[in-house]
C-alpha cells in the first residue's frame, strides 16, 4: 500500500494512457478475437459458431479475388517503394547542385503528406478522360482518352503508381540519411585507389544500404496489408473486382453487410498474416544479413 | 563535401533525371492549384492547365460557401488541435513514468506500447467500432479525438528525449520539494522543445488526414471533418450525384482547402519532420 502512495503522482499520469491501451487496444483486439467465431444477429444477439465464420471467409470466391488483388498490388508497390527511392537518394547524392538537391527533396517529400482524398482528388482530375492532362497530351499525340480509373487493364498499374508517386519522396529521404551517415573515408580510400563513381556506388554505398533497405522492405510489406484509404477512395463499380483489398473486404463485410463475425474473423486472418510475414522476414534478414553491416 | 570538379556527362544525366523527378511531382500540384485558381469557364476548356488562363476565385468561393466546406473545415481545426494537444500531454506523462526505474507499472506500459505497435490499427477496425458504438461514441468529436489518443511510438520518442535530459536537473527539482507532475513540466518539457514539436507535426498532420476514422464513425453531415467531406466532392463516381455538376475549378479549391493547414505548417515540418523520420526509422 505504501509502494502506491509513493508513486501515487506516477500512477495518475500513467493511468490515461493505460486506460487507453486497455479499452481501445487491447479490449477490442481480445472482444474481435471472440466475436470471430460467433454470428451476431440484427439485434445484437451472439451464437456460438466455432470456426464456421473462418470457412465461410476463406471459401468465399471474393476473399480469394481479393487475395490475388493484395499481392498484384503489393508485389507492385513493394518493388517500386523500395527500389525507386534507393536509386533517387542515391542519384540525389550525387546531383552537383546543392539547391537542385534539396529542392527535389522538399518537393518529393510533399505528397507523402497528403491524405489520399487529397491525392486521389489531384489524380482523378489529371487522369480524367474529360479534359484531364493526361488525356489532353494522349490526344495530342494522336489517340482517344482512357477512362484511366474505370479501366480494369488500366487501373492497377495506376494504383501502384500513385502510390509510388506518393511516397518515394519520404522514403528516399530514410534512404538518403543513411547514405549522408557512411562513413567518407571508405569513399576517399577508394578515390585514391582509383575508383570511378559507379564502382564507389556499387561496392561501397550499397553494400551498406542493406539494411536500411531491409528496414524499408519490411515496411512497405506491413502497409500493404493495411492498404485502406487509397483502394476505398478510388475505387468504382467498374474496377472494384480487381481493386479491393482485404482490408476494404473487411469493411464492406463489417460495415456495409453487418457481418460482424465473419468480419472479425477475416481481421484475424489479415492479423495472422501480417505476423507470420514480418516473423519470415525477420528471420530471413538475419540469416542473409552480413554479420556486423 | 564534394571537391570542385569538371562536371562529368553523367553529372547532366544525374541532373536531368532530377528534373524530370521534379517535373513529375510539380506538374500535378502545378495543375491542381492552376485549376483552383481558374474560372468556370476557363477551367473546364481543353489543354494543358499549368497557369491560370483566366484567374479567379470563384473555385474556392462555391466550395466554401455553396458547398459548405467551411463548416468540416472548422471541425478539422477543433478537432486537429484539441487531439494533438491531449496526444502530447498524455504522451509526454506516459513518457516521464517510463523514466523512473522502480516504478512498477513500467513494465506493463512497455508491453502494452510493443503489443500496440505490433497489431495494425485496421485489423481491429470493426471490434473498435463496437467499442466506440458502446460507448455511446458514435457520431461525436470525442470519438474522432479519442482515436489514436496514445501512441507507442510517441511515447518512445518523448522517452529518447527525455533520457538526454540530465538528471541532476530533476534531483535538484525534487530537492526543492516538487512533485514528479512539477518535474514533468518545469524540467522536462521545457528542454525537450525539439522532440514535442516533431511529434506535435507529426500528430497535427496525421489528424488533419484523418479518414477512416470519420469515415467508420461519423454519419451526421454536419460533423464532418475535412477529409471526409472531401471526398464526395473529389471522387467523381461513374453516376453524378442528383445537384448540379461540381466543376474542376471548385474540386481543385476544395483540394487545396483539404492541405491548407499543411501548407501553413510546411515551413516547420521541414526543419521537425525530417529528424523526426529519421529518429523513428532507425529506431525499427
Amino acid at each position: 500500500m505504501r509502494r502506491i502512495r509513493k508513486h501515487l503522482e506516477l500512477y495518475l499520469m500513467i493511468a490515461p494512457a493505460l486506460v487507453y491501451f486497455a479499452l481501445f487496444s487491447v479490449y477490442p483486439l481480445i472482444q474481435g478475437f471472440l466475436t470471430s467465431f460467433q454470428e451476431i444477429g440484427l439485434l445484437g444477439n451472439a451464437r456460438w459458431v466455432g470456426v464456421e465464420n473462418y470457412r465461410q471467409v476463406f471459401t468465399d470466391f471474393a476473399f480469394g479475388q481479393v487475395v490475388i488483388n493484395t499481392l498484384w498490388l503489393g508485389f507492385g508497390m513493394v518493388s517500386l517503394g523500395v527500389i525507386v527511392p534507393l536509386i533517387i537518394a542515391v542519384a540525389l547524392h550525387e546531383v552537383p547542385f546543392a539547391p537542385l538537391r534539396k529542392l527535389t527533396q522538399t518537393i518529393t517529400y510533399t505528397p507523402h503528406l497528403f491524405s489520399w482524398v487529397v491525392v486521389g482528388g489531384i489524380w482523378i482530375q489529371l487522369l480524367s478522360p474529360d479534359g484531364g492532362l493526361v488525356n489532353e497530351l494522349v490526344k495530342m499525340a494522336g489517340g482517344s482518352p482512357i477512362h484511366f480509373l474505370a479501366n480494369t487493364a488500366w487501373v492497377r498499374p495506376i494504383f501502384i503508381l500513385l502510390a509510388t508517386w506518393k511516397e518515394m519522396g519520404y522514403m528516399a529521404v530514410i534512404y538518403y540519411a543513411a547514405i549522408s551517415s557512411l562513413d567518407p573515408t571508405h569513399f576517399e580510400a577508394a578515390t585514391v585507389d582509383g575508383a570511378g563513381r559507379w564502382d564507389k556506388i556499387r561496392h561501397i554505398t550499397l553494400p551498406q544500404l542493406v539494411p536500411t533497405t531491409m528496414i524499408v522492405l519490411v515496411l512497405t510489406i506491413v502497409s500493404t496489408l493495411r492498404m485502406f484509404d487509397q483502394v476505398f477512395i478510388l475505387r468504382n463499380a467498374a474496377t472494384t473486382r480487381v481493386v479491393d483489398v482485404l482490408m476494404t473486404y473487411v469493411y464492406d463485410l463489417g460495415m456495409a453487410q453487418f457481418e460482424l463475425g465473419q468480419a472479425t474473423a477475416a481481421s484475424f486472418v489479415v492479423v495472422v498474416i501480417g505476423l507470420a510475414l514480418v516473423t519470415v522476414l525477420r528471420r530471413l534478414m538475419r540469416i542473409d544479413a552480413p554479420s556486423g553491416a | 563535401m564534394r571537391a570542385r570538379q569538371r562536371f562529368t556527362g553523367t553529372d547532366w544525366v544525374i541532373t536531368g533525371a532530377m528534373l524530370l523527378l521534379l517535373a513529375g511531382t510539380i506538374i500535378p500540384l502545378l495543375n491542381a492549384l492552376a485549376l483552383s485558381f481558374s474560372s468556370n469557364l476557363a477551367s473546364v476548356q481543353p489543354g494543358i492547365h499549368l497557369w491560370p488562363r483566366e484567374w479567379s476565385l470563384q473555385g474556392y468561393a462555391v466550395a466554401w460557401r455553396r458547398l459548405g466546406l467551411w463548416r468540416p473545415f472548422l471541425n478539422s481545426l477543433y478537432v486537429t488541435s484539441v487531439g494533438t494537444l491531449l496526444h502530447m500531454f498524455l504522451g509526454a506523462m506516459a513518457a516521464y513514468t517510463l523514466l523512473q526505474k522502480d516504478f512498477p507499472a513500467r513494465r506493463l506500459m512497455v508491453f502494452l506500447i510493443f503489443l500496440t505497435m505490433s497489431v495494425p490499427g485496421e485489423a481491429i477496425m470493426v471490434p473498435l467500432y463496437i467499442v466506440v458504438r458502446s460507448l455511446g461514441l458514435l457520431n461525436t468529436f470525442t470519438a474522432l479525438i479519442v482515436s489514436g489518443l496514445v501512441s507507442g511510438f510517441t511515447i518512445l520518442l518523448l522517452f529518447n528525449y527525455f533520457r538526454t535530459v540530465p538528471i541532476s536537473l530533476a534531483e535538484a527539482a525534487r530537492i526543492d520539494g516538487a512533485g514528479d507532475f512539477a518535474i514533468l513540466t518545469r524540467v522536462y518539457l521545457p528542454t525537450s522543445t525539439p522532440g514535442l514539436a516533431a511529434v506535435g507535426l507529426f500528430e497535427i498532420v496525421g489528424r488533419w488526414n484523418q479518414f477512416t476514422a470519420p469515415l467508420l464513425y461519423l454519419t451526421d453531415h454536419t460533423k464532418f471533418t475535412v477529409q471526409l467531406a472531401l471526398r464526395s466532392v473529389v471522387v467523381v463516381n461513374d453516376t453524378i450525384s442528383g445537384m448540379d455538376v461540381i466543376l474542376p475549378n471548385t474540386r481543385m479549391a476544395a483540394v487545396v482547402i483539404g492541405v491548407s493547414i499543411l501548407i501553413i505548417v510546411f515551413p516547420f515540418i521541414q526543419k521537425y519532420f525530417i529528424q523526426g523520420i529519421v529518429l523513428g526509422a532507425t529506431k525499427e
